[in-house]
């Protein structure tokens, strides 16, 4: 028993609880009864994508994007069932893209964008939640703009709880209404201009305690998307002429999604394991499992290392180069067979009231196709830096 | 504070008792489990879906208190176990099945949380945290702080039987308090005296039922589920009153000679009563 174990230093234990208790009896009295707690975080990170190899590149930059995200969030009860969500990001983007695959006779190689595309990305979310003894209703509104794209969405959720709060059930539903206006559609007159997108997206959950330390998650989800899903920079090789790329204008996903979480009394910490199964209209099909484990280090210090696997099949259309016959064509590499990793470790430390996390992650993606026409050449490898802090108050 | 109250003040006029009432008031409504829009409901909302929460400086004390106590107890002091309390019906005497006591200690144990001042953690969905053991002790030890800084000499605050004094009484040099006997609880069964110091007390001879010819004390285990019935009684002195509630709760989770022990290594005043009516005193 514990109790035996700690004998040698019970009255040093004594001391430390009654140096706690004193100071806490001698709080000014006037402290106040906070029922609610204001929560606010800021944070920046910095994406950075690998440059591409100078073999793979026929011109072009062989530089990727940088990316630059500084974030807020307020998280702010109202009275005592209601809760305010504000996030506002600002996103500075710098670098260049691959632009079309061509071949010369020497096999598929790259086109890269020079390394002129700067651009700024505005996001902000407002949301409301209300609180009911066992439900919960949250709405959520989207604003996302930048030169080239304008998006507004709303999501809307519902949660209850039953089996004595042992079971979670949800249910949400977003829409997204995109507008799309290419830059510099003046000059490369295939660019699209005033091109309009719309994406929704349906799932139900379930969150079950199966044990004193575990839980499990399990969702699915159908997503639809209809209007212009062609990526207006890129261009693709159809017979050898560089035209836009042309993907469907419809696409239907089903999301299946799992998760487990168990904590370990001994260990004092937690394993998170999720797992996530796409498949769409396109022909593509993809898997992602992530590992996780939350160590605390005494009161005030966790890490949380992370690994995740991702893997997909390509669409149907994918392709370096096409032919007159096809009816849809893109070269993108997002869109072909490959597979991905990452590594991340987030270090959480609390200090006089704040919370301050710094995380760093790894990605890079690879692809064992040897088919030279649905190699993908630019797979993207990358590395995350994040450093955020949060504090609350009443 | 869900028992009954008496605030004694020594002063030369009558004294008026509004600050006390105000900040017994200002805790019960922080802290009670039965008033919906506590502060302590707010945590354990949280709790529910296993969330964090960061929480005030004073909350945050008694939270580091209660993390103390659960190390110093080896566990046996425990906010989390109000559930197990629950699924003991003492008035209608009965006994919950073994699956509903495994239920209950799912979800129980100060292990399952994590706590990173001023942030706390439930690693595990559904826990409760109950305040009911450190609150009203908490409150006897404000009571007597606030009228320190009011001027007042002396003073007595008898919170449901957790006891702060300071000064001493007209005349006499130290406030003298009645242990109850737990055979004829209106009989003292011994006399504590207190200067600057808390009392409290805690019992398991007023609140049992018999099943099947088995006694079941009120106090549970927070890791069994089981009610235990080792000592009778246990009273313990402490400066802080606080101290003397978490001390005496948890010598009435030990067998009675391990009690007696582990107090006695702790160095404080205590008196201890067994299923006999043996008093033991340290």
């Amino acid at each position: 028993m514990r109790v035996q174990l700690m004998k040698t230093s019970l009255k040093q234990q004594l001391t430390t609880l009654s140096a706690i208790a004193t100071s806490l009896t001698a709080l000014p009295s006037h402290a106040a009864v906070p029922q609610n707690n204001t929560t606010i975080e800021v944070g920046y990170s910095n994406y950075i994508e690998d440059d591409l190899p100078e073999e793979k590149v026929l011109f072009g930059s062989t530089s990727r994007y940088d990316i630059d995200v500084s974030e807020f969030k307020l998280v702010a009860p109202i009275g005592d069932s209601n809760q305010l969500n504000v996030e506002y990001s600002v996103d500075s983007m710098s670098g260049a893209s691959p632009w079309y695959v061509m071949d010369l006779g020497d096999g598929p190689i790259l086109a890269m964008s020079g390394a002129t595309i700067v651009d700024e990305r505005k996001d902000v979310l407002i949301g409301w939640t209300h609180y009911l003894p066992d439900d919960t209703l949250s709405i959520a509104i989207g604003n996302s703009s930048e030169d080239d794209y304008k998006a507004n969405n709303i999501g809307l959720s519902w949660q209850h709880e039953l089996n004595n709060d042992n079971t979670i059930l949800s249910v949400n539903h977003a829409v997204s209404m995109d507008d799309i206006n290419a830059s510099d559609s003046d000059l490369f007159v295939t660019r699209p201009t005033g091109m309009k997108k719309r994406v929704a997206n349906t799932g139900i959950g379930i969150t079950q305690v199966i044990s004193s330390v575990a839980t499990m998650q399990a969702g699915i989800g159908y997503e639809s998307a209809k209007g212009y899903l062609s990526d207006p920079y890129k261009l693709a090789s159809v017979d050898g002429f560089i035209v836009q790329e042309n993907r469907p204008e419809t696409k239907y996903a089903n999301i299946l999604t799992a998760g487990y979480r168990h904590y370990f009394i001994e260990a004092e910490g937690a394993l998170q394991a999720d797992a996530r199964w796409y498949q769409d209209s396109w022909g593509i099909k993809s898997s992602t499992i992530e590992l996780g484990w939350h160590q605390s280090i005494g009161s005030t210090f966790s890490l949380r290392p992370s690994v995740r696997y991702y893997r997909q099949s390509a669409a149907d259309f994918f392709a370096n180069t096409s032919t007159a016959g096809s009816k849809y064509y893109s070269s993108d590499s997002r869109l072909s067979n490959f597979k991905g990793r990452s590594y991340g470790l987030v270090v959480s430390k609390a200090i006089l009231g704040f919370v301050f996390d710094l995380g760093y992650e790894k990605y890079s993606s690879s692809s064992d196709t040897k088919d030279e026409n649905v190699m993908p050449l630019g797979l993207v490898d990358f590395s995350l830096t994040t450093l955020s802090v949060k504090f609350e108050f009443e | 504070m869900g028992s009954r109250c008496e605030l004694t003040l020594v002063a030369t006029t009558t004294p008026d008792f509004t600050f006390l009432c105000n900040e017994l008031d200002r805790l019960e409504s922080k802290y009670s489990r039965f008033i919906e829009t506590s502060y302590l409901n707010a945590i354990n909302s949280a709790a529910k879906h296993g969330e964090s929460i960061a929480l005030d400086d004073e909350t945050s004390g008694l939270i580091a208190l209660a993390d103390h106590a659960y190390n110093l107890t080896g566990g046996l002091f425990d906010i989390t176990s109000c559930k197990l309390s629950k699924i003991w019906d003492f008035k209608k005497a009965i006994v919950p099945s073994e699956n509903v006591i495994q239920k209950a200690l799912s979800q129980t144990g100060w292990a399952k949380c994590h706590w990173a001042s001023p942030i706390l953690t439930f690693t595990t969905p559904n826990i409760q945290i109950d305040l009911g053991g450190l609150v009203k002790e908490y409150a006897a030890d404000r009571c007597r702080q606030l009228a320190i800084e009011q001027g007042f000499e002396a003073g007595l605050f008898d919170l449901g039987g957790d006891i702060s004094v300071f000064g001493s009484p007209p005349h006499q040099n130290e406030w003298r308090i009645g242990i109850k006997n737990p055979m004829k609880p209106k009989e003292p069964i011994a006399t504590i005296t207190l200067t600057q110091q808390g009392l409290s007390s805690s019992g398991n001879y007023e609140r049992f039922f018999k099943h099947s010819g088995q006694h079941f004390g009120h106090i549970i285990h927070p890791t069994t589920g089981q009610p235990v019935m080792y000592a009778q009684a246990v009273s313990v002195v402490h400066p802080q009153t606080v101290i003397a509630g978490i001390l005496s709760t948890s010598a009435m989770l030990m067998p009675e000679s391990e009690a007696i022990t582990w107090l006695n290594e702790l160095g404080v005043k205590y008196i201890l009563i067994n299923r006999s009516g043996d008093i033991y005193q340290g």
